[in-house]
């Protein structure tokens, strides 16, 4: 806080000399801190420490022996969690507040190993058969509990991207687009069914007060994965696709309440964004259709684009103006 | 100078400082309504979010605003292309104007636009004739610096800076060959000039309206004068564009005192960081020790790589645990405990996010993304694709 600015505040009379003194006091035994710096360095830790051991496995798979490396992976796996077990602070269905720093880092390092170890196990070994199903619903489980009992988000996050594997589907923020073929309708189907899932999860965990600091994870990953399964949908299934355009509008229409509710831009925002794609879509559908694709259609489209972006920014602005005063 | 309103910028800052005390619960709120009582503002600024989606639009506008321009007037050759596309930039440019009387001050609308009029403007007059790099980096100061100065946008900042560095640069390569050896020490001596006037101007009641400009400006400073000593780098520019004939593993003249700038920096920066307190040097610093790094396993590749990542993953976790230790008290006015400012990363639980993207859950894969920090959601995601 800037002393010279705050002396000035004073001298008009805004603040009290009492306030000026506690600001003086603040600035004075101000701490420097490095606690972005420290995580940051045990974040590149965990992750460096991860990679290697996983790379380290792979180039070796023939040399050293399975038991070895299985043994040192749920070795630190387990010493992980005995760590956790210790130091952790009663469970309650509210925040707990984690003991340490180190303590996050530990407990994901841990459920990381752990799901290389029933990988690993699965690959070479056959556990669980050729259920591969199995396979992944151990992991998920693991997670799950981790999550609540230890209380961690980023785990929770690993939950339930290991959710939408078991249910056929990967999705990490970034690959969703890459490495899903959303062309085939049941992984269509399986997205949307999984979005309202994860959505009505996100629901009851704020009205049931179970860990009500996950609602806004459990509904990002509903949301974004609703919104593009419709918008998918939309593309794909083409003869009903003003269905599905029925579909996507009610569900904007939905998040556009909630975002009321919840005072949120973020989902303001990426409600907006999703159904603009889906206007988008069906405008300029129907304009190349009924102009067969002639330039006037090319003509049209440049001004409903620069006349519904317009028309969007007043929106946003207008709902950014509601939202702030509501 | 400014092209907004200076009264109301100053008005912010008051607020941001009040904010924070009110933070802090150093003044009541009482006060800090106040305050915002004696320093209205009257500059529309929205928050991220919508300021993303007001940019995307924008962009959007822009683009489909240009495609109309192309479809009415249908250019023949590269010229007119070139003059309709710096037409469009001046056009922006004037949207801009125009946009700023509104009392836009970072709503999205202002800051697309000031991105895509030097872009257009640059890559028209690319267009129209052949530029070389020098006048490329000429052009581009003098619009960055000027939008830079007028707009108080980091971003221009930081593009400014960049270009005033490589004018230097190219027009003293020009020189001769003892120039072209000596052009990295040119570089440096540059860069620790642009740094210490920056410096120095931050705490001036003058340039307070471009305090973040300026912290920008020095973060290039010292990135740059990094780059210069580096010795990857040194080398590989020696070879790319003066033709320095090197066989594979031979060095360059002075290599060892290359190879030592390429260490000495980046720990320099860090200790001088925590000597001063100073988190702009400790966290450049600290992003630099990266670059050593990658330096060394460029040219000596002595222990594999999943060899290295481990042993330096266990070092960094030790670093990270014995500093914990260290600071369990608060010592010498360092703590690991977070500072007292919630920024927007929380509010996103991004880290959360960034778990999820770095950590492939598909086992087979672990260990082949290296993806910091792409965790501003989906949506932004899905709307970029668009």
């Amino acid at each position: 806080m800037n002393t010279i600015l705050f002396k000035k505040l004073r001298d008009d009379g805004l603040i009290s000399e009492a306030s000026f003194t506690r600001i003086r006091a603040v600035n004075d035994i101000k701490l420097f801190s490095l606690h972005w710096e420290i995580t940051t360095i045990l974040y590149l830790g965990v992750l460096l420490l991860t990679t290697g051991l996983a790379i380290l496995v792979y180039k070796n798979i023939d040399t050293i022996s399975h038991q070895v490396i299985l043994i040192f992976i749920g070795l630190v796996s387990a010493a992980g969690f005995i760590y956790c077990f210790k130091r952790k602070r009663p469970y309650s269905v509210s925040k707990v507040e984690s003991p340490n720093i180190v303590f996050d880092y530990i407990l994901l390092l841990s459920c990381l190993t752990f799901i290389i170890f029933i990988g690993y196990i699965q690959y070479q070994y056959h556990v669980f058969g050729d259920q591969y199903g199995l396979a992944t619903l151990v992991p998920m489980i693991v997670l799950f509990f981790c999550a609540y009992f230890f209380d961690h988000l980023g785990i929770l996050s690993l939950a339930i991207t290991n959710l939408c594997a078991w249910a056929g589907i990967t999705v990490t923020p970034l690959e969703i687009l890459k490495a899903n073929d959303f062309n085939s309708d049941t992984i269509i189907i399986t997205a949307i069914l999984l979005g309202i899932g994860l959505t009505i999860a996100g629901l009851l965990t704020k009205k049931q007060q179970l860990k009500p600091h996950f609602a806004f994870t459990y509904t990002n990953f509903g949301m974004h994965l609703l919104f593009i399964g419709i918008v998918s949908a939309l593309f794909q299934f083409e003869k009903v696709y003003l269905l599905w355009f029925i579909a996507l509008t009610a569900v904007a229409f939905f998040f556009y309440k909630e975002a009321f509710r919840l005072k949120s831009f973020y989902m303001a925002l990426v409600l907006t964004l999703y159904e603009y794609i889906g206007i988008s879509y069906v405008v300029i559908r129907v304009l190349f259709n009924t102009l067969n694709g002639e330039l006037g259609s090319v003509y049209l489209a440049c001004f409903y684009f620069i006349g519904s972006a317009v028309a969007l920014i007043l929106f946003l602005v207008r709902m950014n103006k509601k939202l702030k005063s509501a | 100078m400014i092209a907004y309103n200076t009264e109301w910028l100053r008005h912010l800052l008051i607020r941001e400082q009040a904010e924070q005390a009110l933070h802090e619960k150093c003044i009541s709120e009482d006060e800090f309504k106040k305050i915002e009582a004696s320093s209205p503002v009257g500059l529309y600024t929205t928050n991220i979010f919508v300021q993303l989606g007001l940019f995307i639009l924008t962009a959007i506008i822009a683009l489909f605003t240009l495609g109309l321009m192309f479809l009415l007037s249908m250019p023949e050759d590269e010229s007119k292309i070139g003059i309709l596309v710096v037409f469009f930039g001046l056009l922006t440019y004037a949207g801009l104007e125009i946009v700023v009387t509104k009392k836009h001050y970072k709503s999205g609308v202002d800051n697309a636009l000031l991105w895509i009029a030097p872009v257009s403007i640059l890559s028209g007059l690319n267009i129209m004739s052949d530029i070389t790099w020098l006048e490329n980096s000429i052009i581009a100061f003098i619009l960055t610096a000027f939008l830079f100065i007028r707009f108080t946008n980091w971003i221009m900042a930081t593009v400014a800076a960049v270009a005033f560095i490589a004018i230097i640069f190219l027009s003293y390569t020009k020189l001769g060959e003892f120039a072209k050896a000596s052009a990295p020490f040119v570089v440096m001596i540059v860069s620790a000039f642009i740094y210490l006037i920056a410096k120095r101007v931050t705490n001036k009641e003058k340039y307070k309206l471009y305090s973040c400009e300026l912290i920008t400006i020095s973060i290039v400073a010292l990135v740059c004068f990094y780059i210069a000593g580096n010795y990857f780098v040194v080398r590989e520019t020696s070879i790319a564009m003066f033709n320095l004939d090197l066989k594979e593993g031979q060095s360059i003249p002075l290599g060892w005192l290359f190879w030592v700038l390429t260490f000495i920096i980046p720990v320099a920066y860090i200790i001088r960081g925590i000597q001063k307190k100073d988190i702009i040097l400790l966290r450049v610093g600290m992003v630099l020790i990266g670059a050593i790094v990658f330096t060394v396993r460029y040219y000596y590749h002595t222990i594999p790589i999943e060899m290295a990542a481990l042993i330096g993953g266990a070092l960094l976790v030790a670093i990270a645990y014995a500093l914990i230790r260290y600071l369990r008290e608060p010592k010498q006015g360092f703590t690991y405990k977070k500072g007292n400012d919630p920024g927007f990363m929380n509010k996103l639980q991004i880290e959360s996010l960034i778990i999820a993207e770095t950590f492939p859950t598909t086992q087979q894969q672990t260990g082949t993304n290296f993806q910091f920090g792409g965790g501003s959601g989906g949506g932004a995601g899905a709307s970029g694709e668009y």
